[in-house]
């Protein structure tokens, strides 16, 4: 069998057009999170860190929506979640390591 | 010899070959933007909240960009979606849109906010000289409130010439309006709108300088990370830009002639490419508009 | 993982015989891109040590002009960089000279030299033919790779002749001084050395990048039917870890290059404190930046590269240990694991580098903790390797004389790595010689002893011709007796307390006088340089032999060390598509001595057991493979 046929089949128009209005809600969803993340910011929060904690957290949610759906990885073959998640581990072990070496130091920064 | 699974998938791993590498490719961007935001926290930790600016940025201009990158992004899928159904037609509409969303994103960041950044002005005052432009900082209402110094006169500079000729000794700034009345609450927070700079022009002795500069990437961290992040990301936008053109015009769209599904794949991994671009732009967006 | 489908056949596509420049230079075949490779990562490995042998020089005799070559030294680099002794004759190195030497013979040999031969020349010319696929993923890309590093080559290499020389801050580029350097009268504001090795250095890293994008995705789609993941060569797995650590360690560098490029360049502070003074005058800039920034985002990726610089060469002594013992390998699945936790924990232990840095007690004992740890995966590699010589019929191949000259190196080399793990115990061993003497072991006495034993053991493949064995046996006693006269002495210059990056070798300073057994500090340095030249001299032999026997040498067969691997069951040197019928694959990578076979190794690739010495395929009469695990 050749491995790569000229002559694939058009996918079920049926799927295709759940997805493209699941992508479609998809950026409402994401716009109006926007707008949300840019009205929490103006609200007078008590301490700064939960002021970040908010809107960061907004931004968390739409990436997660972005990644998620958008990028498919909801359905997506387990082995790129696989190379995900060590990506964020080493993202964070970056973060995490370099923030306890310049807290936990002598005196000199 | 043909190399396999370029448009079948391999049936143990379930995943044709650019799907893995664009994958790859993205867990590589990830840990290239992660070392970027890393350095933009330890900046701002190791920075003190007089010389941390805030709201300094264009907020609705940002948030309309980002609601433009959103919308190619999702222009994208519908281009997508069109190939996998042989709506050939439907595709160029919709990448062209997508390409028409990213050129105006472009346009609004590198010919609008950058340029109007560029023509800004600050001046950050040495520690004895605070006493001094007390009018203009209203560091003594701030105090009271339990807020933090102001330490910096910004707005446009009229004397353009003081930057350079050694001779110049003061700087002439028409002042930002939070200068002209800083004891107004209404300046408290960092607002929505900014108010346009005002007419009052607030001379500077050079001597009771700590350091000038426009608000180029020299100015400050703030202005240094960000200028950073963001012309990363505008490179890699262009760089969607034209890999999106490159399909959309007949020397790539040519190929759902002879293959449709192998463009589709081909669109499929660009879209994701793209959208790895908009994820990077919702953390960009908050973390410097909005913090 | 389950088994995978039946090869794809494919119809014969007629190609167009490409022209001249598509075959041989622009070509997308990854067997021409390896050889490339090959040959350009060996000559900036020469080039490196070159200036090193230059570098030696001015160590074994500080304040004397370089004989023979000193007046060709001086019109090359010019008279401000190249001095004249006491006599007049031109030919001694300045400092500036003698540190931008330092900085870029590290450079060249590290991201120029050896990764580009054991991950890239290696990698692109074995690992496709070892899993049974025709080409790499994506031939393309592949060809840009390459051309993106060998324009990152020529770019550092042209840094040398812009005026103010090369860059001279280090290969660690350590900020405030890489971001003085190279700047003021007699500097161009961009197109000077410092900057432009930061420019040099974002095409080696995007070459890297698209390199093991490619790599992981071809051995994980392109394994020929029957090749499972328990049944890859070593080899192979070898590559993925290290493409990994490529892929997810480079980028936090390229960050860090592009925020240090802005200091050069825009004026920025990203790694410059407030209250900077420079040469006595105070810096104006908006500060606020960290000096140690640089160095956490820099020592990211520079620890994983070490790892980057040694897995290949594991790799590819494990192929010609198990291929000359005529055993298999010992402990395979405790290696391949024991690569996994390594690559792991490389991402974990980088701030050993930064124990000086004013680290508190809780981080520093974190990086302690993680750095003994990956100790163990190391001795796990190298006491399975050592174990895999036991009982077999060892035959001292040219390969296998180098292959199991690595094993007591790297050993040496991995030894000396654990005082400096400690932090109490790096205190006096920090930029001393001990370090450069350690980390040396690792990369020349091991991995460059392993990138030969590789040339020698694949040159049959790649040319159809055998090297020359005498030639290679002198190479070999000559390059053992010299690389361990340089390498030894340094741990004892170390301990004594000798600094790395000394201008003039320590002549100005008291301890260098310490008398170690009857030399003094001062004395091995004259010791070592003549062992370098003698290194230098050793190498002759193999260039000779390498070039000569392309066109010279023995004609070979297809297998001529009678091994299992899928790349010996290809003709020598395989065509376009490799393998005249696509390969299965029927059992385990290093069958040798099968009992009751007739042959003292079975071809992973060949349906049957025993019998065919000359191990060709017969896809047609193969049984259809239905137990495959």
């Amino acid at each position: 069998m050749n491995p790569n046929p000229s002559t694939h089949a058009p996918a079920d128009p049926h799927e295709i057009g759940k997805n493209v209005k699941t992508q479609v809600r998809v950026g409402i969803t994401l716009v109006i999170f926007t707008l949300v993340a840019v009205a929490i910011s103006y609200v007078p929060f008590h301490s700064q860190r939960a002021h970040i904690l908010a809107v960061i957290g907004v931004a968390a949610l739409n990436a997660l929506i972005v990644a998620g759906i958008s990028m498919h990885l909801k359905t997506e073959k387990k082995i790129i979640g696989q190379f995900l998640v060590f990506t964020i581990v080493f993202v964070i072990g970056l973060f995490a390591l370099t923030a306890l070496a310049f807290f936990d130091s002598t005196g000199l920064h | 010899m043909e190399i396999p699974y370029i448009v079948t998938p391999r049936e143990d791993t379930g995943l044709w070959n650019a799907k893995i590498a664009i994958w790859l490719f993205i867990a590589s961007e990830v840990m290239l933007f992660g070392g970027l935001f890393s350095a933009y926290v330890f900046l701002r930790i190791g920075a003190d909240a007089s010389h941390w600016p805030h709201g300094l940025l264009n907020v609705p201009v940002g948030t309309l960009n980002t609601a433009i990158l959103i919308t190619s992004s999702i222009t994208a899928v519908l281009a997508w979606g069109a190939l996998k159904m042989r709506q050939f037609s439907k595709y160029k509409f919709y990448m062209g849109l997508t390409i028409l969303c990213g050129l105006t994103f472009l346009t609004i960041k590198l010919a609008y906010e950058y340029p109007q950044k560029f023509q800004h002005f600050g001046v950050f005052i040495k520690q004895e000289s605070l006493g001094k432009y007390e009018p203009y900082l209203g560091n003594a209402y701030l105090a009271a409130k339990g807020l933090p110094p102001r330490i910096e006169i910004t707005g446009h500079l009229h004397n353009k010439s003081a930057l350079t000729d050694p001779n110049a000794k003061e700087y002439e700034v028409a002042v930002d309006a939070v200068n002209a009345d800083p004891t107004n609450p209404e300046f408290d927070c960092p607002r929505f709108i900014q108010k346009p700079v005002t007419g009052k022009i607030v001379t500077i002795d050079k001597e009771d300088v700590e350091y000038a500069s426009v608000f180029a990437p020299r100015h400050s961290s703030f202005f240094a990370i960000y200028f950073t992040i963001t012309g990363l990301h505008a490179l890699h936008v262009i760089g969607g830009l034209i890999v999106f053109l490159y399909f959309w015009l007949p020397c790539g769209a040519n190929l759902y002639k002879k293959d449709p599904e192998h463009l589709a794949n081909r669109v499929e991994v660009s879209c994701l490419y793209w959208h790895f671009v908009d994820l990077v732009w919702i953390f960009v967006f908050p973390v410097f508009y909005l913090l | 993982m389950t088994d995978t489908t039946h090869a794809p056949s494919h119809e014969t596509v007629h190609h167009e015989e490409p022209g001249f420049w598509h075959k041989y230079v622009f070509s997308v075949d990854h067997k021409v891109i390896g050889i490339q490779y090959a040959i350009t990562g060996l000559v900036f490995m020469f080039l490196g040590f070159t200036l090193m042998m230059v570098m030696r020089w001015q160590l074994a005799y500080p304040g004397q002009s370089l004989p023979i070559f000193g007046a060709l030294f001086q019109k090359l680099f010019g008279s401000a960089m190249v001095g004249v002794d006491a006599n007049g004759h031109p030919g001694v190195m300045s400092p500036d000279l003698y540190n931008s030497f330092g900085a870029m013979h590290g450079t060249i040999m590290v991201f120029l030299g050896v990764v580009p031969t054991a991950f890239a020349a290696f990698g692109n010319y074995v690992v496709p033919l070892q899993i049974g696929a025709g080409d790499m993923a994506f031939p393309k890309l592949n060809a840009a790779s390459y051309w993106s590093f060998f324009v990152g080559g020529v770019i550092m290499l042209a840094s040398f002749f812009i005026p103010g020389g090369a860059a001279k801050s280090g290969w660690t580029s350590y900020s405030p001084l890489a971001i003085f350097a190279d700047k003021g009268p007699g500097f161009y504001p961009i197109f000077n050395g410092q900057t432009v090795w930061i420019l040099g250095m974002v095409f080696l890293i995007s070459s890297s990048l698209l390199g093991s994008v490619n790599t992981i995705t071809t051995i994980i789609q392109l394994r020929a039917p029957g090749m499972t993941w328990m049944r890859l060569p070593f080899f192979v797995w070898t590559q993925l870890i290290t493409s990994f650590l490529l892929l997810l360690a480079f980028p936090p560098l390229e960050s860090a290059a592009i925020m240090q490029f802005m200091d050069r360049v825009a004026g920025t502070s990203f790694f410059l404190p407030s209250g900077l003074v420079v040469n006595g005058i105070h810096i104006v800039n908006s500060g606020g930046g960290s000096p140690l920034l640089w160095q956490h985002l820099f020592w990211f990726l520079a620890h994983p590269e070490v790892y980057v610089l040694i897995l290949p060469a594991i790799g590819i002594v494990a192929e010609i240990i198990a291929n000359n013992t005529r055993k298999p390998l010992w402990g395979y699945k405790a290696m391949v694991y024991a690569i996994f936790v390594l690559g792991f924990l490389s991402f974990v232990v980088w701030a050993h580098h930064m124990y000086l840095t004013g680290m508190g007690a809780k981080v520093s004992s974190f990086f302690q903790t993680t750095t003994v740890l990956i100790s163990v995966p190391s001795v796990i590699l190298l006491t399975a390797l050592m174990i895999s010589l036991w009982g077999g019929s060892i035959r001292f191949t040219v390969p296998m004389l180098f292959a199991v000259a690595f094993l007591p190196q790297f050993g040496i080399g991995g030894l000396t790595g654990i005082p400096l793990a400690f932090s109490a115990v790096d205190l006096s061993l920090h930029d001393t010689y001990y370090v450069i003497g350690h980390f040396h072991y690792v990369v020349a006495p091991g991995t460059i002893f392993a990138i030969f034993a590789g040339v020698y053991y694949w040159f049959p493949k790649a040319t159809g011709r055998m090297m020359n064995e005498f030639l290679g046996r002198v190479h070999f006693v000559a390059s053992i007796i010299c690389i361990n006269c340089i390498f030894f002495p340094m741990f004892i210059q170390g301990m004594i307390g000798m600094h790395r990056r000394w201008y003039d070798g320590g002549a100005s300073y008291d301890i260098s006088k310490t008398i170690v057994l009857g030399h003094s500090g001062l004395e091995w340095n004259t010791f070592m340089s003549h062992a370098a030249w003698g290194l230098g001299l050793a190498q002759l032999p193999f260039i000779f032999n390498f070039f000569w026997s392309i066109w010279n040498g023995d004609k070979a067969s297809r297998n001529p060390w009678h091994a299992t691997t899928l790349e010996w069951a290809a003709p020598s040197p395989p065509p376009h598509g490799n393998f005249e019928e696509p390969p299965t694959v029927y059992r385990g990578p290093y069958e040798y001595s099968v009992p009751g076979a007739d042959e003292d190794f079975t071809p992973q690739g060949q349906a049957e057991p025993g019998g065919a010495g000359s191990a060709r395929l017969h896809s047609a009469d193969a049984p259809e493979p239905d137990t495959l695990h």
